[in-house]
């Protein structure tokens, strides 16, 4: 009762105030410097994704204080001077906090307040030397780094410095002018600077001081001029407009916010078909076909303006792993014709996309060029597709295991319970081809690539962890000691493995266990989900005893 | 056979191979974190090269190859098992290979420069007696370690004999100051400290020594000058030093006090007691005296870092010398060395990385970085080298870059890294390496996929239940 009054209450008050904010601020249109080509972090990308990627980085928000973010961008160009002193910087660490001697509430940090900390700057300075040299760095050093960063990005955006938006033409790979650099290359001589630079400068200009008016109709042409004015200056195919567009469309699209929603219906839906309206279960199906198309164009997408196959961090294999796994779960759709299998994939839909849609700072959604070595190598790219399709497989066989101990707890059939542990162990017999091939692949990437068959690296040899736990469990199947029952507690047990090689390796190794780094890359939740899995699991053995004694007293 | 024979029954079972599965998860597992705790070559030494690491993987294999052959004669519906069983084997055989008789080495090159000797990176003990050529000898002591009771000995042709009495894995060099002997130079020394919220720092200064009465600690330079010295420095000088700057000077009747500037601006100079903080003005850093000693000099030891963090932690032996009438004893930390003054002979030693030669010499012509554009992150680098081999007549010139390596005669040069040498150069690092064990890994790979899925598509899980029985 009190949280209805409390919403209702926000309702009221969001219902008076948002058509004021509304009129104190006249909508600017961003339509066109959306598509303005910035380079920025290696690449060539629409000033949409910079703007973004940037305010994010700095804020931990692509929407800082409700601002859109090329609007954000202007605003801290045009208020230079007050958002210096006003909070924008993100500190992520409560140890560095206190440090700063900061309170706890507080999130953010002023840029002048961080400048001016004796000592900070130093000290983030060092860290970054640490890390160069390969030195482990605890929680709060690490985010020192990480503030630093924030702090040049930020600096650099009011200087102009990062907004390299002129293209240098004939060069491919050259590196581009920003507004900071030709502003101060002519600061002394400003009569000496040419025709285009002075045009450049004061096209911009406009934008921001018409921004900084809220002069809609003079913004929306001085953006139109900049843009067209960069295209007289860089030549008409100084980037390549497809992909911009393309970027432009993915960053509204958000496929994959979409696809977590389409799942949530789907789920929604087939669970319903279960109680009772059997029909409803195609409705359910049709939005699981449509999730995993939007998916794929989501992929499609990716694949194109990053110019390789979408697994090279986190975020994007955590996609790429829940997209397999519902993809699996239609494979095995159509030979089992098993519904279940659509509903736990769906569930596992939604959790997966939802996870990678709700932690940009974890899970970093920008696309980044490739590192050197992971460059222009097809080994890499079969062994990282690999090893994930088979966490995918390993993905559905936890919600097959699921389904499974609802079925000995809630149904207890075990004649059903039969056919569902046939179908879970066709599901871990591909994960186990799969994740076996992976490592071998890895292998041989990595003999190819540093001459190194195996290094006992964590990463590696996590992988082999895993294999060798699902490996235990299907000789525990052929032994005889696991019947159905300890079949598809094991299944469920053994994808901690998994869990530890795809995402522990990173964020429970990579920050070192003595860090404290415990705040970071979400950990609480892994061990929260971790833990409330096996007491399920425990909860389950118990549960089901008896059925355990009866099969002991069938085989003697 | 398997049937009859109680241990080969047990070596070929289930009730063998699951729990040694398990075993292995538990001991990999750990290891994994002993690496994130500590450092990648703590795991190494402590678990996956230790001797009871290599006996159960070995078990391992003893169990596949006996579980494939108990089942002879094989039936038709086995084939996928025992294919299978057989790449594990054939894996694992050739890790044996490889661990026995490959080749992991290093080889740095600045631009023009040319070298065919490489850096294994196992640690040598070498020892040179006057102008005779050294001695090595390997360092590693996987097996047995030279304890003060128990030292490796290595006697000298001159009739003397050097001692290894410790080892220590992991150390860390300590400076600490130590009574000066009757025929040394004593110093004054302090002990200081300089704590800021950022930072934490230890040193120790002489008094009148021309190397260590300062010290560049980068956010500022100490100074541990005598009062009459520091007094007569003329104007100018002082002038001259920008940045922070610390100065402790000790008056005839040893009162101490400190003076501090920033940006060439000095203040005045103030008492100094020891053990008590005082504020620097700068970064919120604070100074305090923990120790002053007369008459000391400064000693470098090492001390064991049982649990050493880093990439690579530095590991450190003591040696002592006996050469009638001489003795003499110190620590080498890896990559040191000391020549020791015997009368009249020179006795060099030396811990480092163990060399080797390979048969052809390589030439770094240039070394390139391309870059992301726009950024500082290089996206490409690459070596042109001229590969010479003069005892088949064979010179070519290659280009070598990441995925790009250069195969020659078993060995595989690869480009590991660089760094930067001043002036635009580079200094490019290659990772050398020779794998006979290669074939039997890739073709037992191969091998053991192609089993597991035959096993898999041939099987029906209906049958799966004691389809072994």
């Amino acid at each position: 009762m009190k949280l209805m009054k409390k919403i209702g209450v926000w309702i009221f008050i969001l219902g008076f105030i948002a058509p004021i904010l509304h009129a104190a601020q006249p909508k600017l249109d961003y339509q066109i410097l959306k598509y303005l080509p910035i380079q920025n972090e290696g690449r060539v990308k629409p000033f949409d994704t910079f703007a973004r990627d940037s305010v994010r980085t700095i804020t931990g928000s692509e929407y800082f204080n409700g601002h859109h973010p090329i609007g954000m961008i202007l605003d801290w160009i045009a208020n230079a001077n007050v958002w210096r002193k006003r909070p924008c910087i993100l500190i992520g660490n409560l140890q560095l906090k206190k440090m700063l001697g900061m309170t706890p509430q507080e999130n953010y940090a002023t840029y002048s307040f961080l400048v001016h900390r004796p000592g900070f700057l130093a000290y983030a300075r060092a860290n970054i030397l640490k890390k160069q040299a390969m030195k482990q760095l605890n929680a709060e050093q690490t985010e020192s780094m990480m503030v630093y960063g924030r702090l040049e990005l930020f600096s650099a955006i009011i200087s102009g410095d990062a907004i390299s938006i002129i293209p240098i033409s004939g060069h491919a790979r050259a590196k581009w002018d920003s507004i900071g650099e030709l502003q101060r290359a002519y600061l002394i001589h400003p009569q000496s600077m040419p025709k285009p630079a002075k045009t450049i400068m004061s096209l911009f200009a406009t934008v921001v001081s018409s921004y900084f008016q809220r002069n809609t109709t003079m913004f929306a042409a001085a953006s139109r001029q900049l843009c067209s004015y960069m295209k007289q200056v860089g030549g008409p195919n100084y980037a390549n407009w497809s992909h911009i567009a393309l970027e432009v469309t993915y960053n509204t699209l958000r496929p994959f916010r979409k696809a977590w929603i389409i799942f949530l219906i789907a789920a929604i839906f087939m669970a319903l078909s279960l109680l009772k309206f059997s029909k409803l279960f195609w409705i359910g199906f049709a939005a699981y076909i449509l999730g995993v198309l939007i998916s794929i164009t989501g992929f499609v997408m990716r694949c194109i303006i990053a110019g390789r196959p979408p697994v090279t961090n986190m975020y994007e294999s955590i996609i790429w792993v829940t997209f397999g796994c519902t993809v699996f779960a239609l494979i095995f759709f159509g030979i089992f014709k098993n519904r279940l299998l659509l509903l736990s994939a769906s569930i596992l839909g939604v959790f997966g996309f939802l996870i990678a849609d709700c932690a940009p700072l974890i899970l970093d959604p920008s696309i980044q060029p490739l590192e050197p070595v992971l460059r222009s190598n097809y080994w890499l790219t079969a062994h990282v597709l690999t090893i994930t399709l088979s966490y995918a497989a390993f993905l559905l066989s936890l919600g097959m295991g699921h389904v499974c101990f609802w079925t000995m707890v809630k149904l207890k059939d075990p004649q059903k319970l039969k056919t569902q542990t046939q179908m879970l162990y066709r599901v871990v017999q591909v994960g186990v081809v799969l994740l076996a091939a992976g490592t071998i692949l890895g292998g041989i990437w990595a003999s190819y690539s540093w001459g190194k068959f195996w290094g006992w690296d964590p990463k590696e040899t996590w992988a082999l962890i895993a294999l060798l736990g699902y490996i235990a469990v299907l000789h525990g199947r052929v032994a005889g000691w696991l019947k159905d029952r300890g079949f598809s507690m094991a299944v469920v047990i053994a994808f901690l493995g998994v869990l530890m090689a795809w995402y522990g390796v990173n964020f429970v190794l990579g920050v070192g266990l003595h860090s404290y780094g415990f705040a970071k890359g979400g950990i609480r939740y892994v061990i929260t989900f971790t833990s409330l899995d096996i007491l399920l699991v425990i909860w389950v053995g118990w549960k089901t005893r008896n059925g355990a004694q009866q099969n002991k007293l069938q085989n003697t | 056979m398997f049937k009859k024979n109680p241990i080969l029954k047990f070596l070929s079972s289930l009730q063998l191979a699951i729990p040694l599965i398990l075993v292995l998860i538990v001991v990999l597992a750990l290891a994994t974190f002993l690496e994130a705790i500590y450092s990648t070559p703590v795991g190494v030494r402590y678990v996956y090269h230790a001797w009871w690491f290599k006996g159960l993987l070995i078990l391992l294999g003893v169990n596949v190859l006996c579980s494939a052959l108990s089942r002879f004669p094989w039936k038709k519906y086995q084939t996928g098992f025992v294919i299978t069983h057989l790449g594990i084997i054939l894996i694992l055989l050739g890790a044996l290979v490889t661990q026995q008789m490959g080749i992991q080495a290093q080889l740095a090159l600045k631009e023009g420069q040319s070298g065919s000797i490489v850096q294994d990176t196992n640690p040598d003990f070498y020892i040179q007696l006057g102008n005779q050529p050294y001695s090595s000898y390997s360092a590693s002591f996987f097996w047995r370690k030279p304890t003060p009771t128990h030292p490796i000995l290595f006697p000298l042709k001159s009739g003397g004999e050097v001692l290894l009495n410790r080892f220590y894995f992991s150390a860390r060099k300590k400076e600490i100051v130590v009574p000066a002997s009757k025929s040394q130079k004593g110093f004054t020394a302090i002990h200081l400290e300089l704590v800021s919220p950022f930072v934490k720092q230890k040193l120790w200064l002489f008094l009148n020594d021309a190397s260590k009465s300062s010290e560049n600690l980068g956010p500022a330079q100490v100074f541990f000058e005598p009062k009459r010295v520091w007094a007569q420095k003329p104007r100018s000088l002082l002038n001259q030093m920008a940045g922070n700057v610390l100065v402790i000077t000790l008056g005839h009747h040893g009162e101490l006090a400190y003076q501090i500037s920033s940006h060439r601006i000095w203040g005045s100079l103030h008492k100094l007691q020891i053990n008590q903080s005082y504020p620097m003005g700068w970064m919120g850093m604070k100074l305090k005296i923990l120790q002053m000693s007369p008459q000391v000099v400064p000693k470098k030891v090492y001390v064991k870092v049982p649990w050493p963090q880093g990439r690579s932690p530095k590991s450190a032996i003591h040696y002592l010398v006996f050469q009638y009438p001489f003795e003499k004893s110190g620590w080498l930390g890896f990559q040191d060395q000391a020549i020791l003054t015997l009368g009249k002979t020179k006795l060099g030693l030396a811990y480092g990385p163990a060399q080797s030669r390979l048969p052809f010499l390589l030439k770094l012509i240039n070394f390139k970085v391309g870059y992301n554009p726009g950024t500082h992150t290089p996206a490409s680098y690459a070596s042109q080298v001229i590969m010479t081999d003069p005892s088949r007549g064979i010179q070519k010139r290659v280009k070598i870059y990441m995925n790009h390596p250069l195969h020659y005669r078993g060995y595989t040069v690869y480009q590991a890294s660089y760094s930067p040498n001043g002036m635009g150069k580079y200094v490019s690092i290659f990772a050398i390496g020779k794998d006979p064990g290669t074939f039997l890994k890739y073709s037992g790979s191969l091998i053991m996929i192609s089993g597991i899925i035959l096993m898999f598509w041939f099987k029906k899980p209906e049958q799966d239940q004691g389809a072994v029985e």
